[in-house]
């Protein structure tokens, strides 16, 4: 129980920093042609263990904050990460989540679908090289890092 | 590592009814006007996002100082040739208007401030903040310029900053004459073919062909853009056309990356008959 609650508060330490990191550095992350997405990755890793209707409060509120900072798409980023946030807790429970590597395939998934639906959502026109090159790109440079952080949430769970 | 479960069933049901309040908050804040959208984005960056903004800001200026400084020799010393250039043409219309009897001119103010464009993480913006507000007697809607020609317009004045739309933003308008023609026209923005965005010139009358290569300055007929500012140059007339109008594609005076340090244009107040010139503003860059 100690445990439990001791990778529970260094899960939330963990997506807290994520998504610090996101906001403090945005401009630089945004300048690169692929760069994790710190933002998503920090919302899927507090979906693995928040209820799901909670997940998509915090996909929501995250939402917000993305869309008062890029000045564009306030409503639809929000929308976008609460079905992500929702279908994140979700399918933690419905797939194998204790399994081996499903931590970086859900957030490699994840990551892509939310980047997908902003692109479509929010976007003038379709890109696809963004949808199929760079969308994947910093999903799976997202995958990594947020794997990595998970292994150290892990590794205090024992 | 183990994972909570799914939890009872009537949990689910709560959790899916607060996924469909939230699709439906979604839903009704992308649905708000401008002005309320850049009213809430306001409130948010100047509350939790504050100290982000404040560090990014940090990091802009460090990082571009050499290059600004640079830049703004340069511009220096175009506005000195420049200035030169015009003094004697200020004297010479002050003149002639005096021999035609003609009011003083009342051009309005410029404002100086700094542009900081919307970053989205996906597509190109079409929104940015001025950093002047109504502490400076800003209004919205203002016209915001760089030398060069028109950037965008004023939306929603804050305190002490000001959001607006570039002419790349769906909702953007602005009334246009072709210079060394009698037409006039409507300009918006076009997304061409090649994902590069360009403009369209609309409801020019059929009658009137405006030759490719004419400069388009704006007509200033509603008070929110002054006369005379470039928008663009005619490239090529449209195959669009509406009715007995014709539309032209028009290549932009100025892109919105272009632009970093912008002219707000203030209006002058109206004169009225019984003020004899009274609150006019006079030509000035504050």
């Amino acid at each position: 129980m100690l445990g439990e609650r001791r990778a529970e508060a260094v899960n939330a330490i963990v997506v807290a920093l994520l998504v610090l990191l996101h906001f403090t550095f945005r401009p630089f992350l945004l300048a690169a042609p692929v760069a994790p997405d710190l933002l998503v990755g920090g919302l899927l890793l507090a979906a693995l263990r928040l209820r799901a209707g909670y997940a998509a409060l915090l996909g929501f509120i995250l939402g917000l904050l993305e869309a008062a900072m890029a000045l564009e798409g306030m409503g639809e980023v929000a929308l976008v990460l609460a079905v992500v946030g929702y279908m994140g807790a979700r399918s933690r429970d419905l797939l194998f989540a204790d399994a081996r590597y499903f931590v970086p395939a859900y957030v490699f998934a994840g990551t892509w679908l939310a980047q997908a639906g902003i692109l479509l959502l929010v976007a003038d026109t379709f890109e696809p090289v963004r949808m199929f090159v760079i969308g994947p790109g910093n999903a799976v440079l997202t995958a990594l890092l947020c794997g990595i952080a998970e292994r150290v949430v892990a590794a205090t769970w024992r | 590592m183990r994972y909570t479960t799914v939890g009872r069933p009537e949990s689910q049901r709560r959790d899916l009814m607060i996924l469909a309040m939230l699709v439906v908050v979604g839903g009704i804040l992308s649905s708000l006007g401008v002005e309320n959208k850049l009213a809430l984005t306001g409130s948010i960056r100047a509350t939790a996002l504050a100290p982000f903004l404040a560090t990014h800001s940090a990091f802009a200026r460090r990082g571009e100082l050499a290059a600004r400084v640079k830049r703004l020799e340069m511009e220096r010393d175009r506005l000195s040739r420049q200035t030169m250039r015009d003094a004697h043409l200020e004297a010479e219309n002050e003149r002639l208007r005096g021999l035609l009897q003609l009011p003083e001119r009342m051009p309005g103010v410029y404002l100086v401030a700094e542009l900081v464009p919307g970053r989205p993480s996906v597509g190109d913006s079409h929104t940015f903040l001025v950093r002047a507000g109504a502490d400076r007697s800003l209004s919205a809607p203002a016209a915001v310029g760089v030398p060069a020609g028109l950037l965008g317009v004023v939306r929603s004045v804050a305190s002490d900053h000001a959001f607006g739309q570039f002419w790349t933003h769906p909702d953007f308008r602005v009334s246009v004459r072709a210079e060394g023609t009698q037409a006039t026209g409507i300009v918006r923005a076009m997304h061409a073919d090649a994902g590069e965005t360009l403009m369209l010139l609309d409801g020019v009358p059929f009658q009137t062909v405006i030759p490719p290569g004419a400069t388009l300055v704006t007509a200033g007929v509603a008070g929110v853009y002054p006369p005379g500012v470039p928008v663009g140059e005619v490239l090529a007339e449209a195959e669009y056309k509406s009715g007995w109008s014709r539309s032209y594609l028009v290549e932009p005076a100025v892109r919105p990356a272009e632009a970093d340090v912008v002219l707000v244009w203030r209006r002058p107040l109206l004169l009225t008959p019984t003020d004899g010139g009274a609150g006019r503003d006079t030509d000035v860059t504050e």
